[in-house]
């Protein structure tokens, strides 16, 4: 007889909440891996040197999803009864944006672009950290407690997902970066682009691989847009 | 986070959840009397399992072997909707050595039961914990159902 063998793994939790939010991503270590044997080492190449300048990396502290129907049209009592009638389509499109694009996936997507070339930064050294933050359009500080003087954060602010009877699904990300000029900011760019899905978000049940797809190549194309955008403006 | 209500989420950090997946009586569940089930303390590591095609498991594992990985456990909660856990989960199958896995990802997601009586307990934030994690085992039952279609 052939016993099936589970392997039950777990990643980390996430949290959820009211409309407009989603709580920080916990995201366990990894497991560390296996002691490799012990070899004769070869003599070690010099490593490549680290570069003087930082670009520190937030993913989105926020997530929302929005769906509305006909009654949100029909004033303040149309627009409840809307509200109440999409709430735990909302409140499951806004677990699945947050499980889907949670911190690891994120700094997996802007890890990939590169994003010190796309900026036209110098070479940097990337920092992204696992927590989202929230920004102050008047906080001229840094967010990190970095001191190096060449130094440039960039920000996911939000995450949002809005659909309604004209518009079948629309990704929405919010982003900012901040150059400073030793301790203060000297240059705050602020933008949001936005990409239709071609997938609905899926329901309790149904397969999330072909909308996990596409919100990444959304994220991925948000944020390349952006990138682009701001090199063009500032180059 | 600041400014918005505890929901409790430490009820299901990863040791929680090691915990509650060791109470499933899995053999019931997928009706199968010989079910080997290990339940692994941490995560898997791999920067995408949905694209993984090799075991995590390779020494030892059985021909016919399945992999049920927890993505992200979440409690939700949102105006005129009752506060839920809902889980993101994908299992691969292996049906034999050398096979492509057959991916099937979905969530499923279960209320939060949580009586006026309970709130107004003294021991409410405990009793809270409680109902999370109960949610969180039943979530995870109806994913292992829906799976077993796929």
């Amino acid at each position: 007889m052939i016993g099936l063998r589970y392997a039950l793994s777990l990643i980390g939790a996430a949290l959820a909440a009211p409309a407009a939010m989603a709580q920080p991503v916990a995201t366990p270590a990894a497991p560390p891996a296996s002691e490799p044997a012990e070899v004769a080492a070869p003599t070690p190449a010099p490593a490549a040197p680290v570069p003087a300048c930082e670009l520190h990396v937030w993913p989105a502290a926020r997530v929302s999803a929005i769906t509305q129907g006909v009654g949100a049209g029909f004033g303040i009592i149309g627009a409840l009864i809307d509200t109440a009638a999409h709430a735990d389509q909302n409140k499951r499109d806004t677990a699945f944006i947050t499980g889907t694009l949670d911190a690891q996936a994120q700094a997996q997507v802007l890890r990939d672009l590169d994003l010190p070339a796309k900026l036209h930064l110098p070479p940097s050294q990337v920092i992204i950290h696992d927590q989202g933050i929230d920004t102050k359009r008047d906080d001229p500080q840094r967010l990190s407690n970095s001191t190096t003087p060449c130094y440039t954060e960039f920000v996911v602010r939000s995450l949002s997902y809005f659909q309604n009877i004209a518009y079948r699904g629309q990704m929405r990300t919010f982003l900012e970066v901040r150059r400073f000029d030793g301790a203060t900011v000297k240059l705050d760019f602020r933008d949001s682009r936005h990409e239709d899905l071609k997938v609905k978000l899926p329901k309790e049940g149904e397969d999330t691989g072909p909308a996990t797809d596409a919100l990444l190549t959304a994220f991925r194309g948000d944020v390349a847009f952006f990138s682009d955008k701001y090199a063009r403006k500032y180059k | 986070m600041k400014g918005y209500p505890d929901l409790h989420a430490s009820a299901l950090d990863t040791g929680q959840q090691v915990r509650l997946l060791a109470t499933i009586d899995w053999r019931t569940a997928f009706s199968d009397p010989a079910l080997v089930v290990v339940v692994h303390s941490a995560p898997t590591g791999a920067a995408d399992d949905r694209a993984r095609t090799s075991r995590l498991v390779t020494e030892g594992s059985s021909p016919c072997y399945r992999e049920m990985i927890i993505t992200s456990s979440i409690v939700e909660s949102e105006v005129f909707s009752k506060q839920s856990v809902r889980i993101l989960a994908l299992r691969k199958r292996f049906d034999d050595a050398g096979s492509q896995p057959a991916n099937f990802s979905s969530m499923s997601q279960a209320a939060i039961l949580f009586s006026d009586a309970d709130k107004t307990a003294a021991d409410s934030s405990v009793r809270l914990d409680a109902a999370v994690q109960v949610a969180f085992v039943t979530a995870v039952g109806k994913f292992a159902v829906m799976q077993s279609f796929h």
